[in-house]
C-alpha cells in the first residue's frame, strides 16, 4: 500500500497536516504513535482561539476527529524506522507486540515532536512514579495533603503549580533562573494559592534520595538554612527535547539546539520529507497547540505540491519491499 | 465478562485513553477518581506501592499505566 502522504505523530501538528492534507484529496496515513502529544498533557487551554477554555486532551480529540472526517486514516504504532525507496518511503510500524509493518509513502511529514527532558540524576529511573513524576497534570492530583516540589519555571511548570496546589499541602516552584518564563496569567493564577507556594530562584535539584519512594531532595544552594527539601513527590517541567533520530537517519539537517531544520515552508533538506511541530527549529522555543497547527497546515500544503509534482516517480521506481516479494 | 476498575485523575491524558479504549471496545469499568476518593486512593497506593496512574485492575491482575498490550491479552481481546 503507498500512501500519498505519511505523517508521523498526532499532536497538535500532525492532526493538523492530516486536516489540511485531507482536504486536498490526498491518500494520507497518520501513525498515532501517543495520541495527542505534549498537548494531550497540557491541562487547560485558556488560549486556543476559538475554543473557550478546553481541556488539551479533548482540543487533540476534536483534532483526531476533525482528520479522520476528511478521510485520514489513523493507526496506533511506533515508526521504526523510514528508508527511501526509488522516489518514495518505506515507512516501517509496529503496534505493540503485533507483526511489523510496511507502508509506502510518496512525501512524509515528520509531526513526532518531543519528549519529556529529565534531571538526568541518579535514582531518576529508580523513583519514577515513586516520587519522581512528569506529568503533573496526571498524577499531581494523586498527592492529596502531600508535600512536594515542580521543577522549572515556564508555563508547564507554573500551572502545574496551580493544579496541584489544589491537592497538596504545600509546593515548592524551583526555578534554574530568576524570574519565571509563564505567561502573567498563569503566575497569577499560582499567587493565588497564597503561602502554600514557595518559590525557590536560582537553585537546582542536585540529588535524589530515596530508597522504595522519594523521601528527600539536595539542591544546589541552601534554601531556610539547608540544602535538603523533605517531600513526597517531585514534578519534572524542565521542557523538552525534540525527537529527530528518523529525520537523521533519512539526512536531514539537524542545527545546534538539536531540531530538524525546515525553511519556512516546513520542507527539510531531504525531496519529500516535511517536519513540523515541537522537534524544528521554527518559532524558535515557543512551543504551542497554535503554533504545532499551524506548521502542520503548512507543512501539509508543501507536501501537496510536492505530490502534484513528484507524486508518479514514486509508483515508477517503487522496488518491492521483502514482504511485498 | 472481567470485573475492570480504572483509578485516575481528571486530567490524566493516559486515563482518559483508558477510558476512551474500554469504551470503543464496549467494556464496562467503574472509575475512581483518586484525587478527591480517599478510599480508592488508598486501595491504589497500598495496591500498587507507586502513585502514577492510572492503575488498572482487571478481575485481580494489575495494569499500571495504559498498557494496551496487556489489557487485549487479560481481557482477551
Amino acid at each position: 500500500m503507498v500512501y500519498d502522504l505519511i505523517i508521523v505523530g498526532s499532536g497538535a501538528a500532525g492532526l493538523s497536516a492530516g486536516l489540511y492534507a485531507g482536504r486536498y484529496n490526498m491518500k494520507v496515513l497518520i501513525v498515532r504513535g501517543e495520541f495527542g502529544g505534549e498537548s494531550a498533557t497540557g491541562g487547560v487551554f485558556w488560549n486556543y482561539p476559538g475554543t473557550g477554555p478546553i481541556d488539551g486532551y479533548e482540543l487533540m480529540r476534536k483534532m483526531e476527529s476533525q482528520a479522520k472526517d476528511v478521510g485520514s486514516e489513523l493507526i496506533d504504532g511506533k515508526v521504526l524506522d523510514i528508508k527511501r525507496n526509488g522516489h518514495c518511503f518505506d515507512v516501517v510500524v509496529q503496534d505493540g507486540n503485533k507483526p511489523i509493518e510496511h507502508f509506502g509513502a510518496r512525501t512524509i511529514i515528520l509531526a513526532n515532536g518531543a519528549e519529556r527532558r529529565k534531571l538526568g540524576l541518579p535514582l531518576e529511573k529508580e523513583l519514577l512514579h515513586k516520587g519522581v513524576h512528569y506529568c503533573v497534570t496526571c498524577d499531581g492530583p494523586v498527592y492529596v495533603d502531600k508535600t512536594i516540589a515542580v521543577i522549572g519555571g515556564g508555563d508547564a511548570a507554573v500551572k502545574g503549580v496551580s493544579l496541584a496546589g489544589q491537592f497538596a499541602k504545600k509546593v515548592y516552584l524551583i526555578v534554574r533562573g530568576t524570574d519565571l518564563r509563564a505567561e502573567p496569567v498563569n503566575i497569577e493564577e499560582m499567587k493565588k494559592l497564597g503561602d502554600k507556594v514557595e518559590i525557590i530562584y536560582g537553585t537546582e535539584v542536585k540529588e535524589l534520595v530515596g530508597v522504595e519512594k522519594l523521601e528527600k531532595i539536595i539542591l544546589t544552594k541552601t534554601y531556610n538554612g539547608s540544602d535538603e527539601l523533605l517531600l513526597d513527590g517531585i514534578f519534572i517541567e524542565i521542557g523538552t527535547l525534540p525527537n529527530v533520530t528518523i529525520a537523521k537517519s533519512l539526512g536531514s539537517n539537524i542545527d545546534d539546539k538539536g531540531y530538524v531544520m525546515v525553511d519556512n515552508s516546513m520542507k527539510t533538506n531531504v525531496d519529500g520529507l516535511f517536519a513540523c511541530g515541537d522537534a524544528v527549529n521554527f518559532f524558535g522555543s515557543f512551543k504551542q497547540a497554535i503554533t504545532a497547527a499551524a506548521m502542520g497546515a503548512v507543512a501539509a500544503t508543501s507536501a501537496y505540491q510536492d505530490y502534484k509534482v513528484h507524486g508518479e516517480l514514486c509508483q515508477i521506481h517503487w522496488i518491492p519491499t521483502e514482504l511485498e516479494k | 465478562m472481567a470485573t475492570v476498575k480504572v483509578y485516575s485523575t481528571p486530567w490524566c491524558m493516559y486515563c482518559k485513553m483508558a477510558k476512551d479504549y474500554f469504551k470503543e471496545k464496549k467494556v464496562e469499568f467503574v472509575d475512581f477518581d483518586v484525587s478527591v476518593d480517599e478510599k480508592a486512593r488508598k486501595e491504589m497506593l497500598d495496591a500498587s506501592k507507586q502513585s502514577g496512574v492510572p492503575v488498572i485492575m482487571i478481575d485481580n491482575e494489575m495494569v499500571i499505566g495504559f498498557d494496551k498490550d496487556r489489557i487485549n491479552q487479560l481481557l482477551k481481546i
